[in-house]
């Protein structure tokens, strides 16, 4: 995980208090501030607990009906993995459900940032489920049924370990367990089958001893499942269950494989790969492969969920969502009249940068632009979604849209003068329903209301009537997909189309009499297949309209919004819905998403190949010319469908939610291991880590002895112990703590003491941090220190050195801004920038020995010249003013490289450093124990000072005849390095160049070669 | 070349190590083989409860007159006197225990399968406490996990790839050896059944039964789905549970499939060894059922619901049922009505098959316990 970016912030702050107790002994004040994005808790839920036979159940009360459709499911699901693991779990598992993905991000249970895309999570240390609902309660039970297979497996996994003393991390490898959980979580779904389809076509299958390459990768996922599928069938379901009741044999899986199988491993594994062609293989004879049928508009890195906006001077740009590598960003790309592209793309909206555009949801929420030239798009901005408008022609925004009571909202559709924004939207309590706002009335109306999932909304021309993805069909109840129509005036809806399939994403097309949409269907052994592109002819025939259920407006049932359908047809309503005519025009090999129709005969869609996605433009009048099939909408002559609902457990049942309390329970237990920038010593010891089950409350316990038995003292006297709470369950984090100090020590940053012989320092104290986030990107730190102890040893007082007792009552506080929105590759930031303000003020309450304002700024900036070369540049100023102000410390491997680590010191310094990070061998020899070889070209320049600016002196401390380190000079360095990723985990640099020790002088060059590890700065 | 005195010092360090690591039994006398007595009636009292060490397999302890001997998973046999729990000897054999054992008639030799180590077989004097034999298994696929019986002087044994083996009780000489259904593996404990066969199941759901002496097969069957639970014999029925929630009884003197009855229509609970006697099979399923059968027509006579799942044998005795389950409960039913007539928690979950020795309940549960419970004086059945 790189540096800071990737650290997570819990563990930062962790060990900012650590540290921050360390350095309490010499407190430099602004000077350890540490970079990284922030985990904001914006919503404060007020945490409840539900109590089911085998579930506890954590909910905020917003979200109790979720909560309660959640717990029914998982005791579902528990009765059927029991019996299908044949054990019984002998505590309540404990499920915390969020009602969003954006509220599911803030958890404290896991200390990562959660990308989109992630269903949910099992921690296995406290067994904790984690899962959000978003809208699509479908999708948020099949995850509960995911995650509770893992809970199972590792209750059996464990348990097998256990009974056979075999060590914990003889485990399974995730692409089983993560396949084994999709294969008894439900039947392969759309995506399943696209991914392997597409890993067919492409011949890009992964054989099964080359799987932990693509660890964690969607396609591991689906190909363990396909594994679990084909053990099943070829072997035995029973099979799959000795896989985790046999592992105990054998470090090596395969070789547990082998002895369950009963075949080695390779057989297997041929076995397995033959089954998934001959599979596979058949559906996708005669299928087109996008690339060879469909030109490109945008093929390099992910682009997905195309619009197109035609100019008023006729000329057009198709907008979509694209990745090259780096931040996530809103192209347009120029096409001619025939939609072929024309130069490069231009950014419209950068983002994942600032604020206002934190993230995209390149995934889920589509792009729509008016025809005034108005862009809609949605962002994360904070603790929830907002749309943003952006006219195009003038290239600025005109509006941020955020509603309060909605978390979550995807794609937003627009009438032609942008006057009028449709979307689907997220309410607090987890449910998806479609809404209107009006930016002339500035009335914001909820279209649907009720639990089904409404997606994919697209406002006709006229702005009346709302096509729309939804699965509130009867067909809904078993996880598909339909078309709806919804009049705006009315709220009246009407299916359609109707079958067990997947349909989304509709468009009207420029003169509202067809829909364009992406469906995937069963084949005649129910199995899905492509997703193709399909066109509803809406014009074909005449309804009746068949209503859906639960539709709301007017109100009443399923028969008033059947009326409601009946006369908007009747009243001669461009929709026609009913009895039309679908045409498929793609019979692609995998799939085609999001198609927008770009004028009458051209469609724009993205698709995916080779486990990439793209835009890329069909020519819709052949296509319609000679479709793949043509079939009915299948909406069949009936009046009302029977709204469907997910089971619940209701209060009715004894099942009533209490206030949550928090109880602490170990959470982390680790030897201890410490050493501090300032002192020459380590010392090992235990930290013990306690938290409650949210993680939002932490307790760090930290002990251990400096002392030896060889220092003279006892190893009472040398005892550390800090003890530190932090509260991360509001925005403000708050902690606070004590601590005992006492050891030998080499303080560097002493200009009184002396390097070389340690002095013996213990101090005793409290000390408290705020850590209050102003966004994802920026944060204000607050740190105070208070420590009463005393230092013995050597020190130099105008020039004479002598023993001497110096006690201290130190108070020290210091504030931060801290900004970081820097990208980070496998060897470090590779975009954006990072910095930090600081200042503090330490002073001594009782003795006076000690009053000085320590000032930091530090900035760090880097820019992407291509996609894998990055230039970094870093300036440092630092500045401790004041009676004993301690000394700034350069040197070593990420700063003044050729130097000593932390040896370069002065009260005062600048340091710049630039470095130019290029690619040597992406798949280096040694592939994977090294898994990438770069190489850097660096320039780095400090001066340091105490005195004077230009004031040289040599530092008593480091220098030496061969190496004389003077106070007062510029020094710096260049030269070449190699930075080699080990196993994907740590980094390690090599720099060889010349270093120059008082200003740049060739003819006093000094070469030096230094290894050493870490990610770049 | 002379070797050096550190590595010497090491290889003797390492030896006696390993020495000191190695357990032994060595008894007075013979153990006295017994076949299974009535269990206590409810309600029940702990008697003893001894920890060994040691996770079990799914067979039950080896009952002898005044002893059990219980194998582990951290590859012991040990043996515990009945009366007080203690333990009286550990015979170590460096592979995890898994499936049943085996006490010659004499009750002088012990045959212990392991699951995994070179040792497939080891065949120990109880009395002089040496080993007798032990017989090698060459790779993974001859591994004993499924247990062994003794018959007609033969050491029985299903092996993991598939095979039967029969070895000379006496030498370990290798007898006979039993081809298997093609693509086969043996999980299920052999049976022995009237007429001195030793009924095999395997995973494919063929059902073969074999002369021990010679390693014929007499007669197969199959039952439609993968057997990984012990066949069980009573009176002149064979009964088969499967993995796919089926029960089936066979005429154990010619094979011939008397009944099957679908027990979870799902097909994903499992059935447990049945606990049979002359009138009814009693077995427990994955999903928490208990459910007895009619012997003779396979008809459903009652049912009763467990809060955790079933997975150990339950053992019929007299006018009660005994079934441990997953949620750490041993439970008494009513044998006509299967009404709950007792029930007490053990220290974990129990995976193995109950049995009786010495007039006691004898409960292997999770993690390492062995439990004996005796008849309550003086305390009346709940009704």
């Amino acid at each position: 995980m790189p540096d800071s970016a990737g650290a997570p912030r819990l563990v930062r702050c962790a060990l900012a208090l650590v540290l921050a107790c360390a350095a309490a002994l010499a407190p430099t004040a602004a000077g350890a501030q540490a970079f990284g994005r922030n985990k904001i808790q914006y919503a404060g839920f007020d945490w409840h607990v539900l109590q089911t036979e085998h579930f506890e159940v954590y909910y905020y009360p917003e979200a109790e009906a979720l909560a309660r459709i959640g717990a029914a499911e998982a005791e579902t699901q528990y009765a059927v993995l029991s019996s299908r693991f044949a054990t019984s779990l002998g505590e309540r598992v404990p499920i915390v459900f969020y009602a969003t993905n954006l509220h599911f991000k803030e958890t404290n249970i896991t200390p990562g940032f959660i990308p989109d895309g992630v269903g949910g999570f099992f921690e296995f240390l406290k067994g904790r489920v984690v899962i959000p609902a978003d809208g699509n309660l479908g999708r948020f039970r099949r995850v509960i049924r995911h995650e509770l297979t893992h809970v199972f497996t590792f209750n059996r996994l464990a348990r097998v370990l256990r009974d056979h003393r075999t060590p914990g991390e003889q485990g399974l490898p995730l692409w089983f367990t993560e396949g084994l959980a999709e294969y008894w979580s439900g039947p392969p779904d759309h995506q399943h089958e696209m991914i392997l389809r597409d890993a067919i076509a492409s011949n890009s299958f992964v054989p099964l001893h080359d799987l932990d390459r693509i660890a964690g990768t969607f396609t591991m996922y689906k190909e363990g499942e396909a594994f679990c599928r084909f053990v099943s069938t070829t072997y035995g379901e029973e099979r799959l269950l000795e896989l985790i009741d046999e592992v105990w044999r054998d470090t090596q899986f395969n070789d547990v494989l082998a002895y369950v199988l009963g075949e080695d491993v390779d057989t297997v594994s041929d076995r397995w790969e033959a089954f998934v062609r001959a599979e596979y293989a058949p559906r996708i004879a005669g299928a087109d492969v996008p690339s060879l049928t469909a030109e490109p508009v945008a093929g390099r890195g992910f682009s997905a969920k195309p619009v197109v906006w035609t100019r008023p001077d006729g000329s057009r740009e198709v907008l979509f969502y694209g990745n090259r590598g780096s931040y996530s960003s809103v192209y347009a790309q120029p096409v001619d009249p025939a939609m072929r592209p024309v130069g490069e793309p231009r950014a419209v909206i950068r983002g994942e940068r600032s604020a206002d555009y934190e993230a995209f949801h390149l995934f889920e929420s589509r792009l729509d632009v008016s025809a005034s030239g108005v862009l809609a798009f949605v962002t994360k901005r904070g603790g929830a979604d907002v749309v943003h408008l952006y006219d195009l022609a003038a290239d600025r925004r005109i509006a941020i849209l955020g509603f309060d009571r909605l978390v979550a909202i995807y794609s937003p559709t627009l009438s032609d003068d942008a006057q009028t924004v449709v979307f689907s939207a997220i309410n607090s309590g987890g449910i998806a329903d479609l809404y209107l706002y009006s930016r002339t009335a500035g009335t914001l109306r909820q279209l649907t209301h009720d639990d089904y999932d409404d997606r994919d909304p697209d406002l006709s021309a006229d702005g009346r009537t709302v096509a729309f993805s939804s699965d509130r069909s009867s067909w809904g109840a078993s996880g598909h997909y339909n078309l709806f129509a919804l009049d705006v005036a009315s709220g009246g809806i009407a299916a359609l189309t109707d079958g067990p399939q997947m349909d989304l994403s509709p468009r009207w097309s420029p003169d509202g009499r067809r829909l364009a949409f992406a469906s995937a269907r069963r084949d005649s052994a129910g199995v899905f297949g492509a997703q193709d592109v399909w066109i509803a002819d809406l014009m074909d025939a005449r309804p009746p309209a068949r209503a859906a259920a639960g539709a709301t407006r007017p109100a009443g049932g399923p028969a008033e919004a059947a009326d409601a359908a009946r006369e908007m047809v009747a009243a001669g309503a461009p929709v026609q819905p009913g009895r039309g005519t679908l045409r498929q025009l793609t019979r692609f090999t995998s799939a085609a998403f999001d198609p927008v129709w770009a004028d009458s005969s051209h469609l724009v869609v993205a698709t995916f190949e080779d486990y990439r996605f793209t835009v890329r433009v069909l020519d819709a009048d052949s296509l319609l010319a000679a479709p793949e099939s043509v079939v009915g909408t299948g909406v069949p002559d009936v009046s009302a469908a029977e709204p469907w609902h997910h089971p619940t457990i209701t209060s009715a049942a004894g099942v009533r939610g209490a206030p949550y309390r928090r109880r602490y329970s170990l959470d982390v237990a680790a030897g201890g291991f410490t050493t501090t920038s300032t002192a020459s010593y380590t010392a090992g010891g235990a930290t013990l880590a306690f938290s409650d089950l949210l993680g939002n409350d932490r307790i760090f316990v930290t002990a251990y002895s400096a002392n030896t038995s060889a220092s003279g003292r006892s190893l009472l006297d040398g005892l550390n112990v800090s003890v530190t709470r932090i509260h991360l369950g509001r925005r403000a984090h708050v902690g606070y703590g004590a601590f005992r100090l006492a050891g030998p020590r080499y303080d560097r940053t002493d200009p009184q003491g002396t390097s070389r012989i340690p002095s013996f320092e213990q101090q005793v104290g409290v000390l408290g941090v705020v850590s209050y986030p102003l966004s994802f990107f920026r944060r204000i730190d607050l740190e105070t220190t208070f420590g009463v102890g005393s230092r013995e040893g050597l020190r130099r007082e105008f020039g004479q050195t002598e023993f001497d007792t110096l006690r201290t009552a130190l108070l020290s506080n210091t504030v931060a801004f801290v900004h970081d929105n820097a990208l980070y590759g496998g060897f470090g930031p590779v975009e954006g920038w990072r910095g930090t303000a600081a200042v503090g003020y330490t002073t001594d309450v009782a003795f006076s020995n000690e009053s000085y304002v320590a000032l930091t700024a530090d900035v760090r900036r880097y820019w992407r010249i291509t996609p894998s070369v990055t230039l970094a540049s870093w300036g440092l100023v630092r500045m401790n003013v004041g009676r004993r102000a301690r000394l700034n410390l350069l040197g070593g491997s990420w700063s003044l490289r050729g130097f000593p680590l932390l040896r370069v010191r002065g009260s005062k310094l600048w340091f710049t450093s630039n470095e130019l990070r290029f690619p040597l061998l992406p798949r280096p020899p040694l592939f994977p124990l090294i898994a990438g070889l770069r190489g850097a070209l660096f320039v780095d320049a400090a001066h340091n000072w105490t005195d004077g600016y230009s004031d040289a002196t040599l530092d008593p401390d480091f220098s030496d005849e061969a190496f004389p380190l003077r106070i007062g000079t510029t020094k710096g360095s260049f030269g070449v390095g190699l930075r080699a990723s080990i196993l994907g985990a740590f980094v390690l640099r090599y720099d060889v160049g010349y270093r120059f020790l008082d200003g740049f002088q060739w003819g006093e060059r000094q070469g030096f070669r230094q290894l050493f590890f870490g990610y770049d700065f | 070349m002379r070797t050096p005195d550190s590595v010497r010092c090491a290889l003797a360090a390492y030896v006696l190590v390993a020495l000191a690591g190695c357990g032994t039994i060595k008894l007075d006398a013979p153990l006295v083989p017994l076949a299974p007595a009535a269990a206590p009636a409810p309600p029940l009292v702990r008697a003893w409860e001894t920890d060994v060490d040691g996770a079990f397999g799914p067979s039950p302890a080896l009952v002898a007159a005044g002893h059990v001997v219980v194998g582990t998973r951290n590859g012991e046999a040990v043996v515990l006197d009945v009366a007080t729990g203690r333990r009286i000897g550990g015979l170590d054999i460096g592979g995890s225990v898994e499936g049943m054992l085996a006490l010659s008639p004499d009750g002088a030799t012990l045959f212990v399968p392991a699951a995994r180590g070179r040792h497939a077989v080891v065949a120990h004097g109880l009395v002089d406490g040496q080993r007798h034999w032990r017989w090698r298994a060459d790779g993974p696929a001859e591994s004993a996990e499924a247990g062994l019986v003794l018959a007609a002087g033969v050491v029985v044994m299903p092996l993991h790839g598939g095979l039967t083996l029969g070895l000379d009780a006496a030498t370990g000489a290798e007898r006979w050896r039993a081809a298997g259904t093609a693509g086969a593996q043996n999980h299920a404990a052999p049976a022995l059944i009237p007429g001195g066969l030793v009924a095999i199941a395997d995973d494919r759901g063929t059902v073969r039964a074999l002369d021990p002496a010679t390693g014929a097969v007499r007669w197969t069957a199959e039952v439609g789905a993968p057997v990984y639970a012990a066949p069980a014999a009573a009176g002149s029925r064979l009964f088969v549970s499967t993995t796919r929630g089926t029960l089936a009884a066979l005429d154990a003197a010619t094979g011939g499939l008397l009944w099957t009855a679908r027990l979870d229509a799902s097909g994903v609970a499992r059935v447990t060894t049945a606990g049979a006697d002359a009138v009814r099979a009693i077995v427990g399923l994955t999903d928490g059922r208990v459910v007895a059968l009619d012997a003779a027509t396979g008809a459903v006579v009652w049912t009763w619901t467990a809060t955790g799942a079933v997975v150990a044998a339950p053992l019929v005795s007299g006018a009660t049922v005994y079934v441990g389950t997953m949620d750490r409960l041993i439970v008494g039913l009513d044998v006509a009505t299967g009404a709950e007539t007792f029930r007490t928690e053990v220290r974990g979950r129990v995976k193995s098959a109950l049995t009786v020795a010495g007039g006691r309940l004898i409960v292997l549960s999770e993690p390492r316990h062995v439990t004996a419970f005796d008849a309550a004086p003086g305390l009346a059945a709940r009704p």
